[in-house]
């Protein structure tokens, strides 16, 4: 699907702005917004179903719920929290859902095409970090190192998102961060 | 300030969150520190670099979005330009003409009306009074709520279960 391209639509975006353009029945700014976020909805749905074809599924399902509510969004939060809400209450009642969260880091082979050898090794010394704070963390605490460290969410957000506390959610990251500067250091020294 | 206690006061913080004076003091002074912080810095930037939204416009839409996009319009849920947001009556103005209609009621037995339907009805104007009083306040606050269910919802934490 093409984008119509004219000089407003380059000039535009902010969240909020084409929010609104989409309220007043402009389907190419909600397209924006769709694709601005179709790969962070794609990874949560992965995470939940751990299947590309129910995760594609669960993006239209999340895109389709995101539009209708558009005009509940007054823009207290981000756009980006309210959108990973909607589409994390959607994976959580989910009847499709028949596994429990994988972590990114456990399961899901994440590719950048701009990605330079360097970055490839601390992505997967990162990875392995991840991976190793992960062991023995509860299902619902998962989440939260992923939006931490893949969605690069604040606390607050992973809270709003989740609806654990901020101070269980740092421990968890906390502890991962630590992991990681150990990985890391090993890495160095190597 | 030691390297732990500064490191570990450094991981706390939050994503964006301003570094505190005494571990910049620290971390001037501590090129291990300093690596390590950089390094991890790194990583956290390399972990969220597929996830991050992209700032400009796409060119083109990903198959997945479209389908969405011709599922929302296939539906009729599409928004069409008659229905925007802006035709919204604001909060401000909701509670001002609330205000207005109470002051309204709380002055009327003062006014001429008032002082007339006292003077020829006596205490049996008191009721249909009230009964008035209460039926435009409960009308009022039907629409009021039914028109910013969404405020409501947010208010008082209903989110999760609505959505």
């Amino acid at each position: 699907m093409n984008l119509p391209l004219n000089n407003r639509s380059f000039a535009i975006n902010d969240d909020l702005i084409l929010c609104k353009e989409a309220l007043a029945g402009n389907a190419s700014s909600f397209a924006v917004l769709a694709e601005k976020y179709r790969k962070r909805i794609f990874g949560l749905g992965y995470s939940f179903f751990r299947n590309p074809d129910d995760a594609e599924d669960f993006v239209q399902d999340v895109l389709v719920k995101v539009y209708v509510s558009l005009a509940t969004f007054r823009g207290e939060s981000q756009f980006s929290t309210w959108v990973m809400r909607i589409a994390y209450n959607t994976a959580i009642n989910s009847i499709k859902r028949k596994h429990e969260y994988t972590s990114l880091a456990e399961d899901f082979e994440i590719v950048d095409p701009c990605e330079n050898p360097e970055e490839l090794h601390l992505r997967n010394c990162s990875i392995d970090a991840i991976r190793e704070a992960l062991t023995d963390l509860p299902e619902r605490y998962r989440a939260c190192i992923d939006m931490f460290f893949f969605y690069d969410m604040a606390y607050a957000e992973i809270s709003e998102v989740t609806g654990l506390p901020v101070n269980t959610i740092k421990s968890h990251v906390f502890r991962a961060k630590k992991l990681l500067r150990e990985r890391l250091d090993e890495g160095d020294k190597k | 300030m030691t390297c732990e206690k500064a490191f570990d006061g450094y991981l706390e913080l939050d994503k964006f969150e301003r570094v505190p004076v005494g571990i910049t003091v620290h971390l001037l002074f501590c090129p291990t520190c300093r690596t390590a912080v950089r390094n991890l810095t790194r990583a956290e930037k390399v972990l969220a670099k597929p996830y991050v939204p992209s700032k400009g416009i796409p060119r083109s839409i990903d198959p997945v979005v479209a389908a969405a996009i011709a599922r929302i319009q296939g539906s009729g849920l599409a928004y069409n330009t008659d229905c925007t947001s802006e035709q919204r009556v604001s909060l401000q103005r909701w509670l001002l003409c609330g205000a207005i209609m109470i002051a309204g009621f709380a002055f009327l037995p003062f006014s001429s009306m008032g002082q007339w339907s006292k003077a020829v009805f006596g205490t049996a104007y008191s009721i249909p009074l009230f009964l008035l009083c209460g039926v435009a306040i409960t009308i009022y606050c039907m629409f009021f709520i039914a028109t910013n269910i969404d405020f409501f919802v947010k208010k008082f934490g209903l989110q999760h279960n609505t959505q």
